[in-house]
């Protein structure tokens, strides 16, 4: 359910919207419970300047932050029929993603740097394609701006996003030792992180 | 009008350090090419303003994280390996810059000699193997006194040298035994003949020089006289000898005993085992007999009377002289002395190098005899120069002076020990550099044993593979910034290759032999004269008479 967007090949309807917004990172909130991208999947919000952002975390909890969940499945058989018995919950929990910003583009020009001015609120959001993402990597500069974020797990995050999307281009080898040639630079004085992130991203 | 100088070259890396007395730290753009770098290879380093020629003496692995040094990281992950190599961890090269030229576009200096540098490039320079231009620019290419000696490590390109700036000095040639002294001899003496700067005479102990020498791949190569019939005269010790090789030698070189004096014999000392006071007689005889009748006197005395008579006379002791006898008893007996009669050989040879034709001097059957060899060459070589300081100090008032003589020496440590090397013809030939119009060419395996003020008096040096310390010590003191290539030095192949320095070179340079024993490598001679060419063909023809 989670990578549905994922599979479909050309994602016309936005994934949600923007709910809060800084130079660095941004709030998504899902327009469906659970139908989020992937952690690692690159999405786009704006118009006239697009901005790229990699999603680093998913959430999904209750909208009114004042009362909290209970649990509801001891005697379901699954969790689908929890849902469908309380139809109400759709409209209680909310799915909402948070990712870093690491890049624009503006008159089909790709920069991997932090936009002048960052997206408002309730722009729409769209999952790139994979051709998006593909354009977006033909350098790898953006991996400075996700090593530099303030993420404790930024690693996972990168070594999601290079595994999902360059995993499935049609010269994934290729991409993925420039990919990997870039964080070794990033990385030059720490070779223990960069051989983990390696090895994780070649499995 | 405009010319690029940097076509064609194929990029090394970049200048990340280093200064000019520990050469220049150049981290590798392409990490693959550590494996295929090699130390002693040229390479251009293109600079703001000047372009540098240098030569790789180093090649190191360098990482940008320590932890990678002390082995804590360990990945057997090819990816891993991969994306590492080239960025945290890369290769290096030491490059020493020796000559620098204003990197310009302009066509009126691009064509400027190059000079010594003195400076370093800067920063981030882009270093290159040098191209075919970039050899042509520093070496020169193939021309009139100009001589195609091999191709610099590597390289198709030709890699010449100047002759008539080589011949003005003494030049050595050392490596160990096999390592392709005797081919790089023959070649630099074939550049010698063709430039015509200068008449060889080559003392030619094991008799590969002029007819038929040896080769471990082929058995067999052609000799100077074969390829330069009208140029070459072969003269010999041993006229039997050397017919049953093949050759009816030019001439045969016979030896009155009255040609021999006091310092023949003092070059012995060693050989003969003579003591002291046995050379002391002998300068005591030479006065008592007068110099051209000593020898033949005292080894005709028959008898221990006779000896004890003279030993009297002289105030020497008696066993002194019968030993001394004993030991001089062994030149008589080679049949290049002849004891009845006075020869001309050395006149004979001195004509022919006046012609400007080259001898070699065959050993024949005394090829490992080293008391021949020691004898003839010393007594030869003395007189020779001897005739050339007349002909020298007259040819000031005449104004025409002599025909310049390169002396060959083999196994040249045996005349250039610091023990004798003072005393004798050799030491002083190569002192006085050209002053008299004769140079040498010593070809040796033990340059360690050569007096170091001799081997500091060499021009231009040809060292192959030497493997003893002290040897490569020997052939490098003297040398501007040879500790830096010791290493290039210790790293030549076993055979065919040498690292050339010295006078008659802008820089040292590494090379591969020219190819010599195939019949491309004869005609590549471009034999002009055509009585030589149709002798060639013929036995090509028909095989050797
Ligand atoms: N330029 C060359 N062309 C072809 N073969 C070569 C060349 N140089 C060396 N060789 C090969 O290497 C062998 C040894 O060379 P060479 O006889 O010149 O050695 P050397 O140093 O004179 O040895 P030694 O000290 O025993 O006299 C030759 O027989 C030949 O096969
Ligand atoms: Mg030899």
């Amino acid at each position: 359910m989670i990578n549905k967007n994922q599979e479909e090949k050309y994602p016309k309807s936005p994934i949600g919207e923007v709910i809060e917004t800084s130079a660095f990172n941004l709030t998504i909130q899902c327009h469906k419970l659970y139908e989020s991208p992937a952690i690692g999947s690159l999405i786009k919000c704006g118009t006239e300047t697009i901005v790229y952002s990699v999603i680093s975390n998913i959430k999904t909890q209750s909208l009114d932050t004042t009362r909290t969940t209970i649990a509801l499945a001891q005697n379901a058989f699954s969790v689908e029929d929890v849902y469908q018995e309380n139809p109400q919950l759709q409209n209680l929990l909310s799915t909402s993603l948070n990712t870093i910003v690491v890049g624009y583009k503006q008159n089909t020009h790709i920069n991997h740097e932090i936009p002048s001015i960052p997206p408002k609120i309730h722009d729409l959001t769209y999952c790139c394609t994979l051709e998006e993402t593909l354009e977006f990597s033909q350098t790898f500069g953006f991996l400075r701006i996700l090593r530099s974020s303030n993420n404790a797990h930024i690693d996972d995050v990168i070594v999601s996003f290079l595994r999902s999307t360059l995993g499935n281009s049609k010269n994934p080898s290729q991409l993925l030792l420039r990919a990997g040639q870039e964080l070794a630079r990033l990385l030059k004085d720490d070779t223990q992180r960069l051989t983990q992130i390696l090895e994780r991203v070649s499995l | 009008m405009t010319m690029n100088i940097d076509n064609n070259e194929s990029s090394l890396g970049i200048v990340i350090s280093g200064s000019l007395s520990e050469g220049i730290r150049v981290r590798l753009t392409n990490p693959t090419t550590v494996e295929l770098v090699k130390v002693g290879t040229f390479v251009s380093i293109n600079g703001e303003n000047l372009k540098f020629f240098g030569v790789i003496t180093d090649i190191s692995l360098g990482a940008s994280d320590h932890n990678i040094e002390y082995g804590s990281i360990e990945s057997s992950n090819t990816f891993v390996k991969e994306v590492m190599s080239g960025t945290t961890t890369f290769g290096e090269i030491i490059v020493h810059p020796m000559l620098t030229l204003y990197n310009t576009e302009d066509i009126d200096t691009a064509f400027e000699k190059p000079l010594p540098a003195k400076t370093i490039p800067n920063h981030f320079a882009k270093v290159s193997s040098a191209t075919e231009q970039d050899i042509e620019r520093v070496f020169g290419s193939e021309s009139d006194n100009v001589f195609w000696v091999g191709h610099p490590l590597d390289m198709e390109s030709k890699l010449c040298l100047n002759i008539k700036e080589l011949v003005t000095r003494t030049n050595g040639v050392f490596g160990k035994s096999g390592t392709g002294k005797t081919f790089l001899t023959r070649l630099l003496l074939i550049g010698i003949l063709q430039s015509d700067s200068a008449s060889n005479l080559i003392f030619d102990m094991a008799n590969e020089y002029g007819w038929r020498g040896y080769s471990e791949n082929i058995n067999e190569v052609k000799g100077l006289k074969q390829l330069f019939p009208s140029k070459v005269a072969v003269f010999s010790l041993d006229e039997t000898n050397s017919k049953k090789r093949g050759l009816t030698p030019d001439y045969v070189v016979k030896f009155g005993l009255e040609e021999i004096e006091y310092g023949d014999i003092a070059i012995l000392k060693d050989l003969l085992n003579l003591t002291d006071l046995a050379l002391d007689a002998v300068y005591v005889l030479e006065h008592h007999y007068g110099r051209k009748n000593w020898l033949k006197m005292f080894l005709s005395l028959q008898g221990r009377d006779s000896i004890s008579n003279i030993a009297e006379k002289l105030n020497f002791h008696e066993g002194t002289l019968i030993s001394l006898h004993n030991r001089l008893s062994r030149i008589h007996r080679f049949n290049f002395i002849d004891k009845t009669q006075s020869h001309q050989s050395v006149e004979k040879i001195l004509e022919y190098l006046q012609r400007g034709i080259h001898v070699v001097l065959e050993f024949g059957r005394y090829e490992h005899n080293a008391l021949a060899y020691i004898l003839v060459t010393n007594l030869i070589t003395r007189r020779i120069h001897q005739k050339y300081v007349e002909l020298t100090e007259t040819s000031f008032t005449k104004n025409k002076k002599p025909k310049p003589i390169v002396i060959t020496i083999e196994e040249a440590h045996r005349f250039l020990t610091p023990s004798i090397a003072p005393k004798t013809i050799f030491g002083t030939i190569a002192r006085e550099m050209r002053k008299y119009n004769v140079t040498l060419l010593i070809v040796d395996q033990r340059p360690s044993s050569i007096d170091g003020e001799i081997m500091s008096q060499i021009g231009t040096k040809f060292a192959c593979l030497l493997d003893n310390e002290k040897d490569v010590d020997a052939v490098l003191t003297g040398v501007h910034g040879s500790r830096k290539l010791r290493s290039v030095l210790a790293s030549l192949d076993s055979k065919q290759q040498a690292l050339i320095f010295g006078h008659s070179l802008p820089m040292p340079v590494v090379i591969k032999t020219r190819e010599y024993g195939t019949p491309e490598s004869y005609r590549s001679f471009g034999i002009s004269n055509k009585q030589d060419q149709i002798e060639i063909d013929r036995e090509e023809l028909f095989g050797e008479n």
